[in-house]
């Protein structure tokens, strides 16, 4: 009897172990499942290609803003605080958005297996991350140099940087990314710098006169909002064509 | 197998493509039309940068739209013109597209030096992308369509700024790839279809007039394709093609449904068959 059976070429293996994973594996569920699946194959380096002068320009930015924050905002201090701690997040994704346009990658890079959906998400996730961690030592030394609470600080700038991802996503899921993230800086500030300019003693004497506890609903609610939202828009259909 | 179904396309008021049906097998697939026909938005559909308004596209008899990244998986797509951060190397670009695509490394690596060396740019490596010429460019731009070795290949514009010889080389590549994928290509460049073109797809007032073959194309013109001297005008219900520089003189190249006395009949080419359905739309 003749045994001899063809057997598949080591490229062929690779071909058929490749379609079974695809069929099998679940389909990217969310944000959590995509930032380990591109983990695996992506990296820092790539997830930050080509925008790393953005991401140097908008740590500058922000270092300058927080220092005048800090050094100067005693009268409002928990206004200026809660104003200015979005301002990585926004200026970081305002500059890559534009970079990202004005590059004309968006094209090449709609058609791979991650699209800039994918990506951006990611870097959602890295720029939060990022806001989060300079917002305490802002807090800190706001607290130290100008007698504020440092907890209360640090609440009402998570506050503010929960919110303004959640406005930004709200946005980022119905209309394009251009749009979203040059209309919200605008909305932001008209909404934060409005009410002080009317009556920035009775907006700073509201905020500081909230218990720090008061806080910490918004706090979780924005931030869980905000990972619903995240999830939500990984799976957005993007149609990268006009780009 | 790639289906596009019914398929109409509208920017506001106008129609782009209208009702369009295809299918595209293994082989290359050419489609031929003049700019502003339709083809680079029948390419950004099937490359899901843009969904249709009616109709739909199938890739094995699923919507390409709900296979999402399964389908991305097996495109491989070179757009017209491609954007790109101007201070990274050939091979750094390569590697993000790579990443993007899904492939390791390592892999992307070795797939990233057998490609440049298909394209002929294994010494430009390390060059940075705004040093290339629009030829390298383009030969940058095929390879990082290759990357992650699509079962569908599509090209728009592929040969657009290479020189002859590139272009003789990246006829081959295609006509190979052609063998095992699904490769569609626009152009109206009719020399780069017609030796390799399995299937010539043409694209009339925005709908699809044929789907055939060179040869059932160019037979629909056999014995109808004359010469004769440029001195002589047309006479009536003859269509003019072009006209071409002899050692006589000049000489016009025309249709004619009946025999001219005064012509010779030449062999019906596939710039013949394009000049005669487009002729007064390129005029």
């Amino acid at each position: 009897m003749n045994y001899d059976i063809p057997m598949p070429t080591a490229e062929e293996k690779n071909a058929a172990v490749k379609v079974i994973l695809c069929e099998a594996m679940p389909p990217k569920e969310n944000v959590f499942s995509l930032l380990r699946e591109l983990s695996g194959v992506f990296g820092l380096r790539n997830l930050f290609f080509g925008i790393g002068d953005c991401v140097y320009l908008t740590v500058l930015l922000t270092f300058l803003l927080y220092t005048a924050v800090v050094a100067m905002a005693k009268q409002v201090l928990c206004s200026a605080v809660f104003t200015a701690s979005p301002f990585l997040y926004l200026a970081a994704w305002l500059l890559v958005v534009w970079k990202e346009e004005k590059s004309g990658m968006l094209t090449l890079q709609g058609v791979c297996k991650y699209t800039p959906v994918h990506v951006s998400a990611i870097r959602m996730l890295c720029f939060g991350g990022m806001s989060l961690l300079v917002d305490i030592p802002v807090a800190a030394i706001a607290g130290v140099l100008q007698a504020g609470d440092f907890w209360k600080l640090l609440m009402l700038s998570f506050c503010a940087l929960f919110l303004y991802a959640v406005l930004l996503l709200c946005l980022l899921l119905h209309c394009k990314a251009r749009f979203a993230v040059s209309v919200l800086p605008v909305v932001w500030g008209s909404l934060c710098l409005l009410p002080l300019l009317k009556d920035y003693v009775q907006c700073e004497t509201f905020l500081r006169n909230l218990p720090t506890y008061s806080l910490v609903l918004p706090v979780i609610v924005f931030a869980v909002l905000y990972f619903v939202l995240l999830n939500r828009y990984v799976r957005k259909e993007e149609e990268y064509a006009d780009c | 197998m790639l289906t596009v179904k019914n398929v109409t396309k509208k920017y506001g008021s106008f129609t782009a493509l209208e009702d369009v049906n295809i299918e595209f097998g293994i082989g290359v697939h050419a489609l031929l039309a003049p700019n502003g026909a339709g083809k680079t938005t029948l390419m950004k559909m099937l490359t899901t940068l843009m969904k249709p308004n009616a109709g739909e596209i199938l890739y094995n008899d699923e919507n390409i739209f709900l296979l999402d990244d399964k389908y991305r998986d097996v495109l491989g797509y070179l757009p017209q013109s491609f954007g790109f951060y101007k201070g990274h190397t050939v091979r750094q670009f390569l590697l993000y597209l790579a990443a993007l695509k899904g492939l390791g490394k390592k892999q992307a690596n070795e797939k990233i030096d057998e490609l440049l060396a298909n394209v002929g740019l294994s010494d430009a490596a390390s060059l940075r992308m705004k040093k290339l010429s629009g030829g390298m460019l383009q030969r940058v731009g095929i390879a990082q369509a290759l990357l992650n070795d699509p079962q569908v290949l599509i090209l728009d514009e592929p040969t657009a700024g290479l020189d002859p010889k590139e272009r003789v080389r990246f006829r081959n590549m295609l006509s190979e790839l052609g063998k095992t994928k699904t490769v569609i290509l626009s152009t109206h460049i009719v020399s780069d279809v017609e030796s390799i073109a399995s299937r010539v797809i043409l694209i009339k007032n925005h709908k699809l007039l044929c789907n055939e073959t060179v040869q059932q194309l160019c037979s629909q013109l056999n014995g109808k394709v004359f010469e004769r001297t440029a001195a002589v005008a047309l006479h009536d219900g003859e269509v003019f093609l072009s006209e071409r520089q002899d050692a006589n003189g000049l000489v016009n190249r025309f249709v004619s449904h009946s025999v001219p006395a005064d012509a010779s009949p030449v062999n019906a080419g596939l710039e013949d068959v394009f000049l005669y359905v487009y002729g007064e739309e390129i005029q």
